[in-house]
């Protein structure tokens, strides 16, 4: 899904944030790829998505840090979900993408392998995650929804983006 | 919906902190210039203002201080006599319980606090002066209730003799953040103009081509062949139709470089004008130093008059931020140490009142603040006697040092006196603080002092801390910046001039052996194949000067400075990042926190194992606390640390383990059983063999006897319970831990 599409998204989920909620609570969840398995956060959570060319290493830094990238001007620290969440480092060559966050005080953001679509997630659909996941895995979302692409992972961004 | 306030604290303690801080200032001048009209219609405004913003928020406490007080401007005004000297330690003690008072609703604490004791005492003033002199009290009292024009609600036009019309503020508040996010953008916009220059030149590649195939053109048309006249006529006007193109592109070419340069000069003015923003008058930190001389002069029983200059001179709010406690603890210094009691100095031939000047000036992109005071000077020669006792050197080195190489020993962290409670203090801090306060910020310091006609401390400092002069430097394929500053040499060292000593490699700079390690050692990333030349450079922390060995040195380039945050608040490595003209990210290396890196990571060539620096021994430090949870509790922030940690549960425990072991540092609680922790302190003191061991005093006993005994045991810091954070404890374990290894390399 190329950005100029989730932009969109975006301004059509920030143009009914104005509307009462509708009868069944559904929120939208940005879907993206780390690999073969799809992970979400919450649209709401999510400032802009961008594809970068360079993230800029820090020696020293904890694991978690990606480094930092330039997105329009402003520096921005860039998470490393792969290594927060204790999956095997990317093996792709094509250039990731950033999913810019906000709400969290200091510029962050969060280095993906690609953008896999926007769900509609119903609170109720939401499960825990599965027994076979490592806790500290585990630890890091706030439970799974099914959607077209497979099992979704939701972040628990609070707790992700305490490296 | 109920309405929400909090909105609107921050706002008012922003407001009520200047107005406080105003107030305090005409105060002050009309305690130094008594009946002062406009000082007294000033601080009766300010006094107003602030209790119309307290009761529009429901802050009674500050509302009913500060309406106490403009009672009594209201009264001095008719009858200047009731602000007597003798009134004004009873409204500078209500300032200071607004200003307190205020900071605890920047903190969050909403609750109001007790006002009652000061609103009495406040009113007893004005009652006694009616019971003085009541006749002419009670005329100015009537003639303010029957005159509406002199109600208090419209102070500013009922001022007699007011020196000013209602000024009307030109000025508007505005979130950093806001300020920031357009700060982001001036930089983005020399990367626009960048591009725009590629463009340029590839523009220009095509119009080159242009013209060649238009030369080719007419080459063909005019061949020797012309059988084919159409042809050739064809070929003649595909030519003039490229000759036109081409002019055209031309044309084009040079108003698009016009517009280029345009567009440069306007980023740059745009830049500017960014960081102008972030520019304030350093009156908002020297407007208060008047006050505090005045109470320091009390204090140690001096007499001060300060003189400010250049109170309007601009620096970048952040400096100005950082720079005011250091400022305080320098003006405290000069006080206590400086300006000799009113008897000394009349005996010596000096008016009774010590003279201090605190001045700003701007020199080219520099501000220089200047603390001068008139007192008793830097004694060199006790100076040299105290550093040969103290073995930072050998003897017949001091000897040699100059005038300048010795005051910079007062800068050595806990070099001044160690009886004096403002050596160093768990929160307060030193000179050695000071000097690294102002380097962090790029700047540097100076002493100049005559013995017995006073001294001058400078501080230089940077205008602005947005742009940053850097050194690009190259290690392991990547770029880093190191601030100018922080630089002494650049030098090209061949492999056999790198000598190895038994520390590891060192090279002779200016004849002084400078120990050298790469940064991509310091770093950990990979190395670049050592070339036949190597570049140094030689750069200087707070704790001396070392060598850098990196790849490549480009060039010199002037940045816009961004603070590292999220997760990368905390590492030390690094003090920002920048962006480069191309967009590319440099990170922006920190000279103190590489300094220590270089005294862990293996020096370069690798260096012999007996060496000292590379593996450090581990730190051991004791705890002494006979709460476990406390003593636990530090226990792990410093084992995190990396030292070696363990308590003992009261002074006599502490004394065992200190006489079975080598320890690098105490810690110590006061309250506890058997032996307390100044009791402890003095003993360390006085024991031979453990005197040098640093002592950190934490405690919950905050009171200035507390403290001040704490200092006369002989405690090198003092750090309070309730301040405790892990940040603060490891500073200062770290800073006294450095010092006592230095001392011991020389013993």
């Amino acid at each position: 899904m190329e950005p100029e599409a989730i932009l969109a998204a975006i301004e059509q989920q920030r143009d009914s944030d104005a509307e009462p909620p509708p009868e069944q609570e559904r929120v939208p969840y940005l879907g993206f790829y780390l690999g073969g398995d799809v992970y979400g956060l919450p649209l709401e959570q999510l400032r802009e998505v961008a594809r970068v060319s360079q993230v800029r290493r820090v020696p020293g830094a904890p694991s978690g840090v990606a480094g930092l990238v330039n997105l329009r001007g402003e520096i921005l620290c860039a998470l490393d979900v792969r290594a927060i969440l204790g999956l095997p480092s990317q093996t792709s060559t094509e250039p990731p993408f950033l999913v810019a966050l906000r709400g969290f005080g200091d510029p962050l953001g969060l280095i993906v392998d690609s953008i896999a679509d926007i769900y509609s997630v119903a609170l109720d659909d939401i499960e825990a995650p599965p027994a076979t996941w490592p806790a500290e895995r585990a630890e890091c979302f706030i439970g799974t929804a099914r959607v077209a692409s497979g099992l979704m992972g939701l972040l628990d961004l609070a707790r992700v983006t305490r490296v | 919906m109920s309405f929400d306030i909090s909105v609107f604290v921050g706002k008012f303690v922003e407001e009520a902190r200047d107005r406080v801080t105003a107030l305090g200032v005409a105060l002050l001048r009309l305690e130094q210039t008594p009946g002062a009209m406009d000082a007294i219609g000033e601080a009766m405004r300010e006094a107003h203002s602030i209790k119309g913003a307290a009761q529009m928020l429901g802050f009674t406490d500050l509302s009913q201080i500060s309406h106490q007080l403009e009672d009594l401007f209201v009264a001095a005004r008719q009858n200047p006599s009731v602000l007597d000297s003798d009134v004004f330690d009873v409204v500078f003690s209500a300032v200071d319980q607004m200003s307190a008072r205020v900071d605890q609703l920047a903190r969050g604490q909403m609750e109001a606090v007790e006002v009652g004791e000061i609103c009495t005492r406040l009113a007893d003033l004005l009652v006694k002066r009616d019971r003085d002199s009541e006749s002419e009290d009670k005329r100015g009292r009537e003639g303010f209730s029957q005159n509406p024009d002199e109600h208090p609600s419209r102070p500013l036009s009922s001022v007699p003799g007011a020196a000013k019309a209602p000024e009307l503020r030109q000025s508007l508040r505005v979130p950093v953040e806001k300020l920031d996010r357009l700060a982001h953008l001036a930089p983005e916009m020399v990367v626009q103009s960048l591009k725009a220059f590629e463009r340029h030149t590839e523009l220009r590649r095509l119009e080159r081509m242009l013209s060649r195939l238009r030369d080719r053109v007419r080459e063909a048309r005019i061949t020797p062949d012309s059988a084919d006249l159409d042809r050739g006529q064809q070929l003649g006007e595909y030519a003039d139709a490229l000759d036109a193109v081409t002019r055209r592109m031309r044309e084009f070419l040079v108003g698009f470089s016009d517009d280029r340069v345009r567009l440069n000069l306007i980023t740059e003015e745009l830049r500017q004008s960014v960081i102008e923003l972030t520019m304030l008058p350093v009156a908002s930190v020297f407007d208060a130093f008047p006050r505090a001389v005045r109470d320091l002069a009390r204090t140690f029983d001096k007499d001060i008059d300060i003189t400010i200059r250049g109170r309007e001179t601009e620096l970048d709010k952040k400096i100005i931020e950082q720079i005011a406690e250091p400022l305080i603890h320098l003006i405290r210094n000069a006080v206590d140490h400086g300006i000799e009691t009113p008897p000394d100095r009349v005996r010596i031939g000096k008016p009774a009142a010590g003279q201090l000047v605190l001045s700003a000036e701007q020199q080219g992109n520099r501000i220089l603040i200047t603390l001068k005071d008139d007192g008793r000077g830097i004694d060199p020669k006790m100076l040299r006697a105290v550093a040969i006792q103290r073995r930072v050197a050998p003897a017949s080195e001091i000897d040699r040092w100059s005038q300048e190489q010795v005051f910079d020993l007062i800068f050595q962290p806990g070099f001044s006196t160690r009886s004096s409670a403002t050596d160093v203090s768990g929160r307060g801090v030193g000179m050695d603080v000071v000097k690294s306060v102002v380097e962090r910020l790029g700047g540097a310091v100076r002493v100049q002092s005559d013995l017995d006609k006073g001294t001058a401390i400078t501080l230089n400092l940077p205008l602005s801390l947005a742009l940053l002069r850097v050194v690009l430097l190259e290690a392991g394929e990547e770029l880093y910046a190191l601030p100018t500053a922080a630089i002494r040499r650049i030098l090209q060292v061949g492999r056999d001039e790198i000598g190895q000593l038994q520390q590891g490699a060192v090279a002779e700079v200016d004849g002084e052996h400078i120990p050298l390690t790469a940064l991509s050692a310091m770093l950990n990333v990979p190395a670049a194949p050592a070339a036949v030349r190597q570049t140094v450079l030689v750069a200087e922390g707070s704790d001396g000067r070392f060598g850098i060995l990196v790849d490549a040195v480009h060039e010199e380039q002037e940045l816009v400075f961004k603070e590292l945050r999220g997760p990368l608040r905390n590492q030390k490595t690094f003090t920002g990042a920048a962006l480069l003209g191309n967009g590319d990210i440099v990170p922006i290396l920190d000279v103190n926190a590489l300094f220590d890196l270089a005294s862990r990571a293996p020096t370069a060539e690798a260096a012999p194992a007996a060496q000292r620096r590379a593996a450090p021994r581990v730190c051991r430090v004791l705890v002494v606390d006979d709460s476990l949870v406390a003593g636990e509790l530090q226990k792990n922030i410093l084992l995190t640390a990396g030292y070696e940690v363990e308590i003992a549960g009261d002074g006599v425990e502490a004394m065992d383990c200190l006489r079975q072991k080598e320890w690098d540092l105490i810690i110590a609680d006061v309250d506890m059983p058997r032996m307390t922790g100044f009791e402890l302190t003095e003993r360390v003191r006085a024991d031979e063999h453990l005197r040098d061991i640093p002592v950190i005093i934490v405690t919950s006993r905050d009171t200035v006897d507390d403290r001040r005994r704490g200092f006369e045991v002989g405690a090198d810091a003092y750090v309070l319970k309730r301040e405790f954070d892990q940040t603060q404890l490891l500073d200062t374990v770290r800073r006294l831990i450095g010092r006592s290894t230095r001392q011991s390399t020389h013993a």
